[in-house]
Order: structure tokens, then sequence, then C-alpha cells
């Protein structure tokens, strides 16, 4: 009877911590409810880890080629099998992830980054800023993300610091539009108008007082916007715009294999893989932290 | 008028003066508030009562340059301390809120920030104002908390609002307006929100602040009872206008003004018989989108002739400290309700 009693009492006290705990451990209890979401959150983090740590990883080098291996089948020494100019598909691979991972990140980023205080400023001052901002947004809308990054790669050429600043600065848009949504839905809160009569600073309202409302929905599109930038990447390195050669992309590892099918199916397909199970793990865990953060959006 | 009716001959430490705020709006503008002029002195709680719409909360935001857009104070002074407010530079005013004047809000349950503890909000308004950091920010917090009658402040401060009763809110925003030691305490119907029984309990708080801290203070309510028990004067507002200003003991034993005769019939009584129907005043406060000539109550007014739909009546004393603005006033003694039967 006693040991039934101490356990009630563990449960009891595990529970009153829990509710105890605010938004982030309910946002957390729920997220972990959703299998699919928690599944593919974990494949999504030990595809950065091994984006960061590809050098310990990977057995060889992105660049090492073998020409007397090349196009071989999977065999001890390189367990992939190799490409064209006999380099191992495996380390090609993982360092795909690296660049792949560095360009959706970073050009999310960026996006992030200058959208989210434009559209701060857009919501919270309204008026004029409001309206040039939208204004901006409804120019940036008309011309597709994809013909605007691929005009400026066509004027100032690829590679992965472009690629990121080119994908970022038109990637701005939704960071906008939604930041300046959720600063206008909290700008007249009861909350905000007793922090301002308390004579809190604008500056500090802003940030400190509103900012962590705001956060939910833009950390979701974040993680939401990853796999959409992984895509539009992969796809200029595929057209041999975006990363050039030897460092490994998985777009341009399509490209590569895409000439040897006939010879070695492995070549393409690795890298297709690769992009699926990013973009789809990435999706499932931003579609999970969506409905954990919001649970009302269902 | 104002001269006299101020009784005492020191400087007061608020004086509104013939305040005019309005909304424009795109096809039409709101004259929310129309001249209103009131005076308080420290130690003094004014009552200002009107129906909703009546330009009660615009008057209070007003004095707090709060006005939310698009409305815009178009004319008037507010001198608070020998201050004009509506010249003061942006930043002096900011200074001024929270620290001289403070205010509690309508609805505590949604004016503390969710994601901020109890602590957080104090701590921010006590090194904005006064400079209190660290150890010494939290001792006054857990001794604001205590006056306010929170159990446990020590424990209860590091929670998030959500854990805390409405009732328990509303006096840890009643601790927060109190935090810098204003002057001037203005609650815009600080116990809307709340149930009847934690009503007397935040009105006897109210109370007792005023007292032991000889501040101004304004309550802004709808509640002519609340009037009767907690101020020592009253503002009759309708339509952004000033109707009667007097002392509550005179409001109540001889009102002037047929809209307070009015308000005061329509207060339930415990000791009226069970058969009585309700009064209530005929027809809706006006929608004030014009300038209109003629007294703002004229189509709702019994005693209303020719003269008050064309002539505006101006705001005159009739004795001292009792003004009110209307061409036919109420002078037989009404004594419609007793202040104490007004209280339930």
């Amino acid at each position: 009877m006693s040991a039934l009693q101490a356990r009630i009492t563990a449960r009891r006290s595990k529970f009153t911590a829990k509710s105890s705990s605010s938004f982030w451990h309910a946002a957390w209890y729920r997220y972990k409810q959703n299998k699919l979401a928690l599944v593919s959150g974990v494949i999504a983090i030990l595809i950065l880890l091994v984006a960061i740590f590809a050098p310990l990883i990977a057995p060889y080098s992105y660049a090492t080629q073998d020409l007397s291996q090349s196009l071989a089948g999977p065999s001890l020494k390189h367990l992939l099998g190799t490409d064209q100019l006999g380099r191992d598909l495996l380390s090609r691979a993982i360092y795909g992830a690296r660049t792949s991972m560095a360009i959706a990140i970073g050009a999310t980023l960026l996006g992030a980054l200058i959208g989210i205080p434009i559209g701060i400023a857009a919501g919270w001052f309204g008026g004029i800023t409001d309206f040039i901002t939208l204004r901006a947004f409804e120019v940036f809308t008309m011309v597709p993300q994809i013909l605007m990054a691929l005009l400026l790669i066509a004027l100032f050429g690829g590679g992965v610091l472009k690629l990121i600043l080119f994908l970022g600065v038109t990637a701005w848009v939704g960071f906008g539009r939604l930041a300046r949504a959720q600063y206008l839905a909290l700008r007249d809160r009861d909350f905000v108008i007793a922090a301002k009569a308390m004579g809190v600073p604008t500056r500090r309202i802003v940030t400190v007082h509103v900012l962590p409302s705001a956060m939910g929905p833009m950390i979701v599109f974040f993680v939401q916007q990853i796999p959409a930038t992984i895509f539009t990447a992969a796809g200029f390195s595929f057209l041999g715009l975006g990363v050039q050669d030897p460092l490994a992309d998985w777009g341009k590892m399509i490209n590569d294999g895409e000439q040897y099918l006939s010879v070695s199916l492995m070549v393409a397909l690795l890298p297709i893989l690769c992009i699926a199970v990013a973009t789809l793990t990435f999706s499932f865990a931003g579609d999970g932290l969506r409905d954990a953060l919001d649970p009302t959006s269902r | 008028m104002t001269e006299e009716f101020s009784g005492t001959a020191n400087e007061p430490l608020l004086d509104v003066r013939d305040l005019h705020v309005s909304f424009a709006l795109e096809r039409s503008t709101v004259y929310a508030v129309q001249g209103l002029s009131l005076r308080l002195h420290a130690g003094e709680r004014l009552g200002v009562v009107g129906e909703s719409g009546s330009g009660k909360s615009i008057s209070a935001l007003s004095i707090m340059q709060m006005v939310p857009s698009p409305g815009r104070i178009t004319d008037g002074e507010i001198i608070f301390a020998g201050d004009n407010l509506r010249k003061l530079p942006a930043s002096r005013m900011r200074r001024i809120r929270g620290g001289q004047i403070g205010m509690i809000p309508q609805n505590p349950l949604t004016s503390l920030n969710p994601v901020l503890t109890i602590e957080d909000h104090f701590q921010e308004v006590l090194s904005l104002h006064v400079g209190l950091t660290g150890r010494e920010s939290t001792e006054r917090t857990v001794e604001l908390l205590r006056s306010v009658g929170i159990p446990d402040p020590a424990a209860r401060m590091r929670e998030y609002p959500h854990r805390l009763s409405g009732g328990q809110r509303q006096r840890a925003m009643i601790a927060l307006a109190m935090a810098c030691a204003p002057r001037l305490l203005i609650a815009d119907e600080p116990t809307t929100a709340l149930d009847v029984t934690i009503q007397a309990q935040i009105l006897e708080l109210f109370d007792d602040l005023v007292a032991n801290s000889n501040l101004g203070a304004i309550l802004i309510t709808h509640n002519l009872g609340i009037v009767a028990g907690h101020c020592d004067r009253v503002v009759v507002m309708y339509a952004g206008r000033v109707m009667e200003t007097a002392a509550v003991v005179d409001l109540f034993a001889q009102p002037a003004h047929p809209y307070t005769l009015g308000l005061l019939r329509c207060v339930p009584r415990l000791t009226a018989k069970r058969s009585r129907v309700f009064h209530a005043i005929p027809g809706l406060p006006p929608q004030v989108t014009q300038q209109a000539e003629g007294c703002p109550f004229a189509p709702r007014c019994e005693r209303a002739t020719d003269e008050c739909h064309t002539q505006t009546p101006p705001l005159e004393e009739i004795r001292i400290g009792h003004s009110i603005a209307c061409w036919h006033p109420v002078t037989e003694p009404a004594n419609v309700v007793e202040p104490a039967e007004a209280l339930r």
C-alpha cells in the first residue's frame, strides 16, 4: 500500500512540476505526442549534426579522386560506390549535407533577419511606414523568387556564399508579412497598453513585451522555410548555377549522376534520397512545431 | 467658474481645462470629449461616471497622453503638478507615466504580460523609474505585493500571471501602479472584470492607498454605488461633456441635472417593493459625430424645451462646489437615493 502511495505522490509532484512550467513545456508536451514529428525532428537534428561534423565522419575528402575506381559499385573501400571521377559517394553525400544545410539555413536566417525587423516596424508603427512596406511586399511578390535569384546569379555568379545572399534577400517577404501580421494583432493588446501606461520605452515594449508572443509562428515559419530552400538551392546547383566543382552539393550530384544513369543508378539515386529525406523530415518537424506552438491552428 | 469651486487655495494636483478630443474617421469625425474641465487635489478621490461611450476612458487616456490613433487632443490644457502635459516632450511624458501617474487598468486578466513573471513586471518599472535593481528591487516587490494583500509574496512573484486569480492579478496591477509612489492614480473601471465580493475588497484597498499615500485619485466607473462609497467628488459625463459636478454627498442629496436624476433613479434598491419595475432612461446615448447645437441629453430629457435643442447650456455653478450644464435644473430636493443605500 505504501509503495502505491509513494508512486501517487511521485506522479503528483511530477504533475505539479509540469503544470507550473510555462508555454514552452506545454508545447514540448504536445510535440512529443506527435510521433511522426518526433521521429522527423530527431532525423533532422541528425542531418544537422552530420553536416556540422562532416570532416570527422566522412571516410574521404569530397575531392579525393580515384580514377581507376570510377563509377564503381558499393564495396568495403567505398561503401556506397564512387562517381565518374572515382570520388567516394558516401563522403560526397555527407559533405553535400554540409553545403545544402549551410545554404538552406543561411539563406532562411538572412531572410528572417531582413524581413522580421521590417515587418515589425510596419505592424507596430502602421500609417505611412506600413503603406510603404506593403507596397514593397507587393513589388517583391510580383517577381518570383526563383527568377529574381536566377537574375542575380546570372549577373554576379554562383557559389555557396552568393547563393545564401541571393536566396536570403529574396526570402525576406514571407518573414516580413508574418512579423507585420503578428505585431498588428498584438499592438493593441491590453498588456501592451498597460506597459505603455507604466512608461516602458517603445523599444523595450517591442522586444521584451511583444516579441516572445510573436515568436512561435516565426519559429514555425523558419523551420518550414528550410525544406523549400533546400529544394530551391538543389535546383540551382542542378542547373549548374549554384555550387561549383569540386565542392559537393546534393543538387549538383544529381546533375553529375544524371549523365551516368545507365552505368550506375547509385550516383543519382543517393543525392535524390538525401534531398527527399531532408525535405520530408524538416517539413514534418515544422508541421509538428506548428501544431505544438499553436494548438488552435488545426 | 472653475476659480471658486476648488475650495482650497493651494494649487490643484491636476487641472484639466476645456479638453477636446476627437477621432477623425474616414467619413466623419467623432467628438469623444467636448470641453471637459476638472480639478483634483492631493488626497482627493474624484469619481467620473457616465454610460459607455460618454468619454470617460478617453479622458483618462488623454491625461496619460495615450489617446489611440486616429484620436487627437484638439484643444485644452492638462496641467499636472505645474506641467502642461500636452507640451511635454515624449521622453519626459514617458517618465511621468508609471512614475508620477499610475494607472489601474480595466481588465487585470489581460493586462499582465503572459510571458513575463510578476516579478519581471515590477523589476522593469522599478528600474525604469526609481533605479532599483537586484536585491533592492526584489525586496521592494515583496513589500508591495504584501501591502496589497497577496499571500506569500516571495513565492507568488515568481509565477506567471495565469497562475494568479483575477482578484490577485488586479491586486498585483494596483501594486504595480503604486510601485513608484505616484502622485496621481487613475483607475479605469478597476472592478468591472471581477466578482462582486472581490470588487469590494479591491475598492477597500483603493481607499486605503489613497488615504495612506496622500495621492490624488480618479476613479472611472459607471456604477453610482461605487461613487457613493469610494469618492469625495463626482463628475457626471454624457456624450463627451460634463453634465454635473459636485461633492458626492451633495450630488446624492440634491441632484440638479435631469440626467443625474435619471441615473440615480436607475439604481436598483433593496428596500423597494418587489413588484417595482426597474427604472430606465428611454433612448440611447447619441453618436457624437457632429458638434450639434443644443444639450446632448435633450432628446431623452423629459424637461427639454425648444431652447434645449438649439442652445448648448454652459457649465455653471449653482451652489458652492456644485456645477451643472442645464437650462432647466431640478430644484426640488429629490432625495432619490441615500448614498448609503446606493451602496446596496
